[in-house]
């Protein structure tokens, strides 16, 4: 997912970093200092994921968690992604500075689209129609996220469809496992703890009455 | 039902994960003499396609030639010209290696000097056979190989202070935006205080003097 230094021309690198600190000030501008420690959480979370991976078959995967992260912060993901983007390219070498912000781009604009796309349907009466919603959240912002990195290489001067192919087929694994994931996750967060989805206490009271 | 869906779930995803993404990119290069020998692969093990195309170039952006990957990700290359050399790998999909040799590490054969230039010394007893710099060079190259591959893919790895850092790190960000997210609210309280106290003073001020003679109309 993280693009490496020196794969991509100036312009691109350039229009990136200004789309995410756009990102990064309306994000900002939309936090509420009460949920800091969440957006800190979820960070974290998303720093640490890329470092598990999971055996399977004979390559192993690792979560994003972008989808979940989208559906909890909204644009709040744009700051928490990049804290964590940044610290991955510190500790592990993933990525690289100068594609900073077009990582943060195509990781976190994906997240910030399934906010807005999947936000009602996760809200859903029934468990089954919210748990679907999430799933498809949650793998849809990892296709989003495979098209737009495909779409910076194309950019680029790598061929797009060649490009768009491989990563997807290659992320297909990953898009299952995440949806999955997702929809699980928010499935557990609805019973548990519904303000995680910032899930207002009407919904609550509506929902279990 | 649900464990067969399961079952069926993992079974594709299985079928399906052949091993075409990973990390990080890495690789080295080294020189034997003139002749350049490298690898290319990722920091999960597997190594690049065979037949991939790799560029060779100068510090300046010239080109210098192009050879392909062969086997085990393994590439070579004679070099021409004792200058830096950066050998450029793409292997699709936005993993890029770039790896630079120096120009010290190159030493070209000897123009004049015989092809193969032995240096077979006179005080040498004829009894051990000559051996060329190159094929102790090469001899030494061998044997240090595994060492090289296995340093490389330490280097990579990614260990486990390094991601409780990272957690300490975003832990510690949000400290700071809660602090400072306390100080404004603090910051604001005080001020919002300070007016009452003065609003308040002003009232009774107001009050005391209420009865004197100026202020009567």
């Amino acid at each position: 997912m993280h693009i490496v230094d020196g794969a991509l021309s100036g312009p691109v690198l350039i229009s990136g970093a200004v789309l995410a600190v756009l990102g990064v000030g309306i994000g900002l501008k939309k936090l509420d200092a009460e949920r800091l420690p969440q957006v800190g959480v979820l960070s974290a979370a998303f720093f640490v994921a890329s470092y598990i991976h999971l055996p399977l078959g004979f390559s192993s995967v690792h979560l994003i968690l972008n989808g979940l992260i989208g559906l909890a912060l909204g644009w709040v993901a744009f700051p928490a992604l990049l804290i964590a983007l940044l610290l991955q390219a510190v500790f592990f070498g993933f990525g690289g500075f100068s594609v900073l912000g077009v990582n943060t781009l195509n990781i976190a604009l994906p997240a910030v689209l399934v906010f807005y796309l999947c936000r009602r349907g996760i809200t859903a009466y029934s468990d089954r129609t919210a748990a679907i919603w999430g799933g498809i959240g949650g793998g849809g912002s990892v296709a989003l996220t495979t098209v737009m990195v495909a779409g910076s290489l194309a950019l680029s001067g790598q061929a797009f469809w060649a490009a768009a192919q491989i990563t997807l087929i290659a992320h297909i694994p990953v898009i299952l496992v995440e949806a999955f994931v997702t929809g699980s996750a928010v499935l557990l967060l609805r019973k548990v703890k519904p303000e995680f989805l910032q899930l207002s206490e009407t919904w609550q009271e509506q929902r279990y009455g | 039902m649900v464990n067969r869906f399961i079952y069926c779930f993992c079974a594709f995803i299985i079928s399906i994960s052949s091993g075409a993404y990973a990390h990080n990119v890495i690789g080295g290069v080294y020189a034997i003499g003139n002749q350049v020998e490298g690898e290319v692969g990722f920091s999960n093990g597997d190594m690049a396609k065979a037949g991939t195309l790799v560029q060779v170039e100068n510090g300046n952006g010239e080109r210098l030639g192009e050879t392909q990957i062969g086997d085990d990700g393994m590439f070579f290359f004679t070099a021409s010209k004792a200058e830096d050399h950066y050998f450029v790998v793409d292997m699709s999909s936005g993993h890029i290696a770039r790896l630079h040799l120096p120009a010290d590490e190159i030493t070209l054969p000897e123009q004049t000097g015989s092809a193969g230039s032995v240096v077979s010394r006179v005080d040498i007893p004829s009894a051990t056979p000559a051996l060329t710099a190159q094929q102790i060079e090469q001899a030494v190259a061998r044997q240090i190989k595994p060492l090289r591959q296995e340093l490389a893919a330490y280097q990579a790895k990614a260990n486990l202070q390094n991601v409780l850092g990272g957690i300490g790190y975003i832990f510690g960000i949000c400290g700071l935006g809660i602090w400072w997210q306390n100080r404004q609210q603090k910051k604001a309280h005080m001020t919002n205080s300070h007016f009452q106290i003065t609003t308040s003073h002003l009232k009774n001020t107001i009050k005391e003097h209420s009865g004197d003679e100026c202020l009567k109309p």
